[in-house]
């Protein structure tokens, strides 16, 4: 029991860490602290034999040293949100490099074509056209916006202290959904019109938005952190700290993905496939795995390296995956085996406090089509 | 008293006065756990996440209200489902192998007796003679009639009775 009680206090006192703002405390220089994180994870890779497989990885991790200077452009078409945590504002990186800052925003998200952008501030659901400005404004404590439906009828579901709402894409129908939807994103079902699927009362549920009629309930044993659907719908994954729970379109569990000690950050399914990203904290730093629902037993490390990874995002065109890995101040591109890196990250969005950005772009690489 | 003040010292960014909390918490959530699915894996798991939970909303949490309480709801609830769960679900493991939990121990025990019953009266038993509820508190920890409480406590004590031979 004393070991279980040594296990979990390192995961919640690492959960506690990040999620404070950084205490005043005296910043280390970067480069010193990486150099040894990364002889930590070198020494420890290559004791084991499994860790052997990754040197080579973590190897190049630390030799992304030809990193760009600045994100000049994407590498595949759309245009990407990224939302700078704690009042760092919202952004809007164009496929040409062009960005800029839309607006002091907490959240950020894309309407399901990229017309308009669904974002919140602390009272208030903001709908936007990011080229003229604001198109209406709902008064509510929203979190977690989430935009789904056709190009003349759309939805919007969010989260407030009092349940899972949903509104009509031109700010009508109001109407609350479920006063027990926990704090979850929810995830608009792509096969379904207007049914959403979301966290409540220890299950996951999917309800038809306008009809609240349930779908079906999936009672889980963990605590979700993200929900994310395949793009045909078929599959539903349900992230938590050491599971990642598959569940199929009709909500029966397909599969379960864990790991032995590792942390699951977040996951992100490969659109027009089954394959599904999972970035993880490991013991000896962070790793970003590939694994195919449908054929279980198979995983592959697309990179492993020091310190913490952030944000996972797809192209649209699910050819390139963006990696955030504030340890290095660097954004990765990964396609295949190919590593395209960007450094300076912190200084392209810079914050008014000066403190470090905490940039978080999880599905908000969108829409090649719509820019 | 010193609750209150290690939960604001949290809020404000002490991980010594976390630490605080959890050290005091941590043996009571994982013994609940623990005794309601008799896993010790799944309790470890389960007390955890209930942890990371606490850490997620403490920003939100009113000091005034007790830790505990609201901790061991999370725990019991969780283990609930866990336990009602248990044979549904097909585990796939990715590239490693947990070796198999041990099975909970037949020794006779009044503890050992616990693990026979229903999850929720397992439950119901567990937070009354473990953790040291109230029946009252415990109808409001699970959110169940204070009726339902008493009678599964006395069926789960009828039942570990019986077992007891």
């Amino acid at each position: 029991m004393r070991d279980a009680e040594q296990r979990a206090w390192a995961v919640v006192k690492q959960a506690f860490e990040e999620r404070s703002p950084a205490p005043a405390r005296k910043r280390r220089p970067l480069v010193p602290a990486l150099v040894a994180a990364a002889v930590i994870a070198v020494a420890a890779a290559i004791a084991t034999p499994p860790g052997h497989a990754v040197f080579q990885k973590v190897r190049e991790a630390v030799g992304v040293q030809q990193a760009e200077p600045a994100l000049f452009s994407l590498p595949s078409k759309g245009r990407l949100l990224v939302v700078s945590a704690d009042h760092g504002g919202v952004w809007l990186i164009y496929d040409n490099g062009l960005k800029r800052r839309i607006g002091s925003y907490t959240d950020a998200q894309w309407s399901p074509h990229g017309l308009y952008v669904i974002a919140t501030t602390p009272n208030q659901l903001v709908a936007l056209d990011v080229e003229n400005g604001v198109r209406w404004t709902l008064p509510r404590r929203a979190s977690w916006p989430r935009w789904e439906g056709t190009r003349t009828d759309t939805r919007i579901a969010y989260l407030t202290p009092l349940g899972l709402r949903v509104v009509a894409g031109d700010g009508t129908g109001d109407h609350l959904l479920d006063p027990h939807a926990q704090g979850v994103p929810p995830a608009w079902d792509p096969l379904q019109l207007h049914t959403v699927a979301y966290v409540s009362s220890g299950a996951i549920e999917l309800r038809n938005a306008d009809t609240g009629h349930l779908v079906w309930r999936a009672p889980i044993t963990v605590l979700p952190t993200d929900l994310a659907w395949s793009t045909d719908g078929r599959y539903l994954a349900v992230t938590s700290a050491h599971k990642v729970i598959v569940l199929t379109q009709s909500g029966r569990v397909h599969r379960t993905v864990t790991t032995l000690g590792d942390r699951f950050v977040n996951a992100a399914f490969q659109p027009r496939t089954h394959r599904l990203a999972l970035s993880l904290r490991t013991a000896t730093g962070s790793e970003v795995r590939v694994v195919d629902v449908d054929r279980p037993g198979q995983a592959r490390t697309l990179f492993a390296g020091p310190g913490t990874f952030g944000s996972t995002v797809w192209s649209p065109d699910g050819r390139w995956l963006l990696v955030g890995w504030p340890t290095a101040d660097q954004w990765l591109f990964l396609h295949g085996s190919r590593v395209h890196a960007v450094g300076n990250i912190r200084e392209q969005f810079p914050r008014r406090d000066h403190q470090p950005p905490v940039l978080q772009f999880d599905g908000r690489w969108c829409c090649a089509g719509a820019a | 008293m010193a609750e209150r003040a290690w939960i604001k010292g949290a809020q404000q960014g002490s991980v010594a006065d976390l630490e605080r909390l959890f050290r005091e918490h941590w043996p009571r959530a994982y013994r609940a756990a623990h005794l309601v699915t008799g896993d010790a894996a799944a309790a470890e798991d389960i007390a955890q996440e209930a942890f990371l939970a606490a850490v997620r909303n403490l920003d939100r949490f009113d000091r005034r209200r007790p830790f505990g309480p609201w901790l061991h709801r999370i725990v019991v609830n969780r283990a609930i489902d866990w336990t009602r769960a248990r044979k549904l679900r097909a585990e796939v493991e990715l590239g490693d192998y947990l070796p198999a939990a041990p099975a909970p121990e037949r020794d006779g025990s009044a503890l050992a007796r616990i693990a026979e019953l229903p999850a929720e009266h397992r439950a119901v038993v567990v937070l009354r003679y473990v953790l040291e509820y109230t029946p009252g508190e415990i109808a409001e920890l699970l959110d169940i009639p204070r009726g339902t409480v008493n009678s599964r406590l006395r069926r789960g004590l009828d039942r570990m009775k019986a077992d007891a031979g």
